[in-house]
């Protein structure tokens, strides 16, 4: 049983794939393909490619405590119409594109098409932390949204919403600090924190 | 007499077969002309019962795009030929490839609405992070 983590790639430096994602800083979302291109078409491994994209998804997009705190409302209040959250996904995606601000669905969904778009396998994967005392019918609900991808013929994972930064409980605004660790983390380590709700995706990360 | 009847009837049917494979060899090179020449696409992105208003449209690997104005229209800026790849995004919607074939001038890419569902209750923030900025 062979874990899929960062240190499978230790021969290769990530600073040519992040440098390039920082020339690109303030690029905006209004065109995937292109931004896609232009993080990923001068890197020549899918590790790398998928790191700028990474590198760039984290220190470009902004938390947004509003829609996190406005989720969690509509989650708990079971009278929201599918009409309404329908309304809220448009929310989400239009302030994503328009202000580069997101929640945790939105942080795992830009990385999933950016992949996408320069050939990389990538999903979104919904679950919780086991720990959390966030419950819906005394059960523990998704409530948070993060990445597998495949690269040389494995799944690993990553957190961009973790990575990014976080929000100033008081002042409740975003502040960008880059934590590396989430990137292609160990998955034991990311188990304890990042239980999918399809067991599949976590039975897979341990008998690879 | 017999002889000459024959020979007659061969030349005929000598010709008209000449005569056909020209016209089927003129008409497949032109169709093969067609498709090798590069021409000016343009089309209207479109989903169930409206149009993708600011949609992409770039020609796969490469930089070269255009976006679709309000009315989800487009023309794209460079000629294209036969099995160029479009690839056609737009945040709300499932990005789809679009090759051009057959010679065509006009496309009306269709993309769907996305599936992905929004959760994130969870505050933007692992536990062990601090709430107050590093700097201070």
């Amino acid at each position: 049983m062979t874990s899929a983590q960062r240190s499978d790639f230790a021969h290769i430096e990530f600073t040519t794939a992040d440098y390039k994602a920082s020339l690109l800083e303030g690029e905006e979302l209004y065109n995937l393909p292109l931004l896609s291109h232009k993080l990923t078409s001068t890197l020549t491994t899918d590790v790398e490619k998928f790191r700028a994209i990474y590198y760039w998804v984290t220190h470009n997009i902004k938390g947004n405590d509003a829609l996190t705190r406005k989720s969690k409302k509509m989650y708990l209040d079971k009278s929201y119409s599918d009409a309404k959250r329908s309304v809220f996904k448009q929310e989400v995606l239009t302030t994503l594109v328009n202000d580069k601000e997101t929640l945790c669905t939105g942080y795992a969904y830009l990385i999933k098409k950016l992949a996408l778009l320069s050939g990389i396998t990538c999903e979104v994967i919904n679950g919780y932390d086991p720990t959390s005392t966030f419950k819906s019918n005394g059960k523990l609900i998704a409530n948070h949204a993060w990445n597998s991808v495949r690269l040389d013929g494995k799944w690993y994972v990553c957190d961009a919403t973790w990575s990014s930064g976080y929000t100033d409980v008081k002042s409740q605004l975003f502040i960008y600090d880059f934590d590396p660790s989430y990137f292609l983390m160990e998955p034991e380590e990311f188990l304890k924190k990042h239980h999918a709700t399809n067991e599949q995706w976590n039975d897979l990360l341990v008998m690879q | 007499m017999k002889t000459k009847h024959i020979t007659t009837k061969k030349k005929v049917t000598s010709a008209i077969a000449t005569i056909c494979m020209i016209i089927a060899f003129v008409f497949t090179s032109q169709t093969a002309q067609a498709q090798a020449v590069e021409r000016t696409v343009s089309g209207v992105v479109k989903t169930h019962n409206s149009v993708v208003p600011g949609a992409a449209i770039v020609l796969k690997g490469t930089n070269i795009g255009v976006m679709a104005d309000d009315d989800g229209a487009f023309t794209f800026p460079q000629p294209l030929k036969d099995n160029d790849i479009l690839i056609v995004s737009s945040m709300a919607f499932e990005d789809m490839e679009v090759k051009i074939e057959r010679g065509t001038t006009y496309i009306e890419p269709f993309l769907e609405g996305t599936a992905i569902v929004i959760v994130g209750a969870l505050r933007t923030a692992p536990a062990q992070k601090k709430a107050i900025p590093k700097s201070m």
